[in-house]
């Protein structure tokens, strides 16, 4: 007869294996059958579907860009959870705290380097993987929203960027907090001009959030850190969830209509050569030998194979690139002498050429337009046909290049002209202000390139090829603005050719 | 026109209440950030005596973000804050001023006179204590042109 006491030995002796068991609720995956049941019930696993479509997991369509950003968020989260251990968010501790990160913490300035690179790798990768959904049309509808909702990722990114290179106090992040809010508060620009500002302070409002002050100090960098480490991140987790609920609820990665199967043929492929029929050698459809009837794979193997490979790719590269290059530190903020040229990080070098025509303009207005055209895209060019073919095409493809050419070559014409001859304001140096937020090279290529574009609407009847005019002109525009942000510009702004050009003083 | 029931009304009621009672939240954690209280210290510079600053003065002080110059006509303060982006600017050889972020010039009295800055460099309030002490305001911006006069 069984006893309690019994039972109870018993259930001990098994405990490791019940509770095992009770983790899994399954035995091993040997089986199709058991993966794919893995996959469906486990809550880490079931952000993918069970079976994927063969064309996903092309290396040559989505090139892993999405993936790869994920990975750099991950190092991101990790290695900033880590830093956090030893960060002081005070104007007093910070650029202390950061040095000791650096020099005395425990492989802390591998953690740092870590932060810094996986941060630029996100930043990169986030502006292609919207190329590449770009080119290939993957904005086209049911995934209108989802296009939006990655818009919305990227400024949350650059956001991140932002408030991240603030945090060490250091001559860069306390000019670029100043810098950051005198653009936050430049519709003054607009309202000064308009002799609005007392009744009407959108830019004073700004600041005052901002700051939480009148000048840059213990407040401000409070919020930016709050910012940096809870505020953006629950917002890009929490849309982040969304964009990876839309992938799968609008029919996952999206892929030319030569990949769909005639509902007939599903199961089959057509031959290439002779196959054997009941009584005969016949041409004919030849049943598809490892793939599913609608030309998936499961997701187990198949495409955690690929996930696990693009994912250690990501952290060697950014571990190669930690351990090889250190993350900079300038010296501590000095609030009675900016740097000389003060320059933000790489990315946003190309906004702050924009800036140096006009704040409000700069850094304000055309970064809002070329971001709300994004958004729209989607909305104003409903042509079909043409989901997942590379540049929709031969004729996309030459609109692209002819765009390349045109927006780099207009950019670059502009600037010489800026850089020999000035602006406005040398010419005529009691221009009213409003004049010159509204003309300047900014405003200027927008308008250019807003007009090719709507050249190549008219010249190809086609609202596609023109959406692949603009993109590729503000493209190409802010990537030769970064690089002469970068490269060119030295010393109160200045134009030169190198660094080695550069007064000594 | 559509015809509202009693039920409809109070349905419509009941949820236009939920609504109202988070935008009410809203704001109200909205109002929380703004300050009301600005915490730092007083701009306040204490600079001297007139008799420190003969006419030809031109002083720069580091820190206090302002330049003080004294003529003929009396003696006035300029911020070194540059109306563009808030960087410091810093003197010229032919007596204008310069800024070392987007290239913001300026001419002597703080007109601009290259670059993107849109307004002029802000002109500060000077004030002589009962002491006989001067004393400028970083924050106290008194319009173009204002000196303090002598005797």
């Amino acid at each position: 007869m069984p006893t309690a006491f019994g039972d109870f030995r018993n259930n001990l002796k098994q405990l490791p294996r019940s509770l095992w068991r009770s983790v899994r609720r399954r035995g091993k995956a040997t089986s199709d059958r058991a993966r794919a049941q893995a996959v469906f019930s486990n809550l880490f696993l079931h952000v993918h579907s069970v079976r994927v479509h063969r064309h996903s997991l092309k290396p040559g369509y989505t090139m892993g860009l999405g993936l790869l950003t994920v990975a750099f968020l991950a190092i991101l989260t990790v290695t900033g959870v880590l830093l956090m251990v030893y960060y002081k968010p005070t104007p007093e501790l910070a650029y202390a705290s950061v040095k000791d990160i650096h020099f005395v913490v425990p492989s802390g300035r591998l953690i740092r380097n870590l932060h810094r690179w996986a941060a630029h790798g996100m930043v990169i990768m986030v502006f292609l993987h919207m190329a590449r959904v770009f080119y290939t049309a993957s904005y086209r509808p049911p995934r209108e929203f989802n296009w939006f909702v990655g818009i919305l990722l990227l400024a949350l990114t650059l956001a991140l960027s932002f408030t991240g290179y603030l945090l060490p106090w250091d001559q860069l992040a306390y000019w670029a907090i100043t810098i950051g809010v005198n653009i936050a508060s430049s519709p003054r620009e607009l309202t000064d001009g308009l002799g609005l500002t007392p009744y009407f302070d959108p830019g004073g409002l700004m600041k005052g959030l901002l700051l939480g002050a009148n000048a840059v100090g213990t407040e401000a960098l409070i919020r930016f850190h709050l910012l940096h480490v809870m505020v953006l991140p629950l917002l890009l987790f929490g849309l982040l969830g969304v964009h990876f609920w839309r992938i799968r609820k609008d029919g996952g990665l999206s892929r030319p209509a030569s990949e769909e199967l005639a509902p007939d043929q599903q199961a089959f492929a057509q031959g290439s050569s002779k196959t054997y029929g009941l009584m005969a050698i016949v041409r004919g459809t030849s049943p598809a030998v490892g793939r599913g009837p609608q030309n998936t794979v499961n997701a187990w193997p198949s495409l955690f194979i690929v996930e696990m490979a693009v994912l250690m790719m990501g952290t060697a590269l950014t571990l190669a690139l930690s351990l090889w290059l250190d993350a900079p530190l300038k010296e501590a903020a000095n609030p009675a002498v900016p740097e000389n040229p003060a320059k933000a990080p790489w990315y946003f070098l190309g906004l702050q050429e924009l800036v140096s025509y006009s704040a409000f303009m700069g850094g304000i207005a055309v970064p809002t337009i070329a971001l709300l055209g994004l958004i729209l895209i989607p909305y104003l060019d409903r042509e079909g046909g043409d989901v997942g073919v590379w540049f929709s095409g031969r004729r996309g493809r030459r609109v692209a290049a002819w765009s390349l050419l045109f927006s780099s070559l207009s950019v670059v014409a502009v600037l010489a002209f800026l850089i020999r001859y000035g602006w406005l304001r040398q010419w005529f140096p009691d221009i009213p202000q409003l004049v010159i937020t509204f003309v300047n090279p900014g405003t200027l290529f927008t308008l250019l390139f807003v007009l090719w574009s709507l050249w190549i609407m008219r010249r190809f009847n086609s609202t596609r090829l023109a959406a692949i005019a603009l993109f590729t002109c503000f493209l190409v525009g802010y990537t030769v603005l970064t690089y002469v942000g970068t490269v060119h510009r030295g010393p109160n702004w200045g134009f030169y050719w190198s660094q080695a050009d550069w007064p000594v003083h | 026109m559509v015809k509202l029931t009693r039920r409809d009304f109070w349905g419509t009621f009941g949820i236009g209440s939920f609504w109202a009672a988070v935008a009410t939240a809203v704001l109200g954690m909205i109002k929380l950030p703004k300050p009301s209280v600005m915490p730092e210290a007083s701009s306040r510079l204490k600079l001297g005596p007139p008799e420190d600053f003969p006419p030809g003065t031109a002083r720069a002080y580091e820190g206090s973000n302002l330049f003080i110059f004294s003529d003929s006509g009396g003696i006035y303060a300029i911020s070194a804050v540059c109306t563009h982006l808030g960087c410091i600017v810093s003197r010229t050889d032919g007596a204008g001023f310069e800024c070392p972020c987007h290239g913001s010039r300026f001419d002597a009295t703080g007109r601009p006179t290259a670059g993107p800055a849109p307004r002029g460099l802000e002109w500060l309030e000077i004030r002589q204590a009962p002491n006989g002490f001067l004393y400028a305001d970083a924050t106290a911006t008194v319009a173009k042109g204002t000196k303090w006069r002598r005797g």
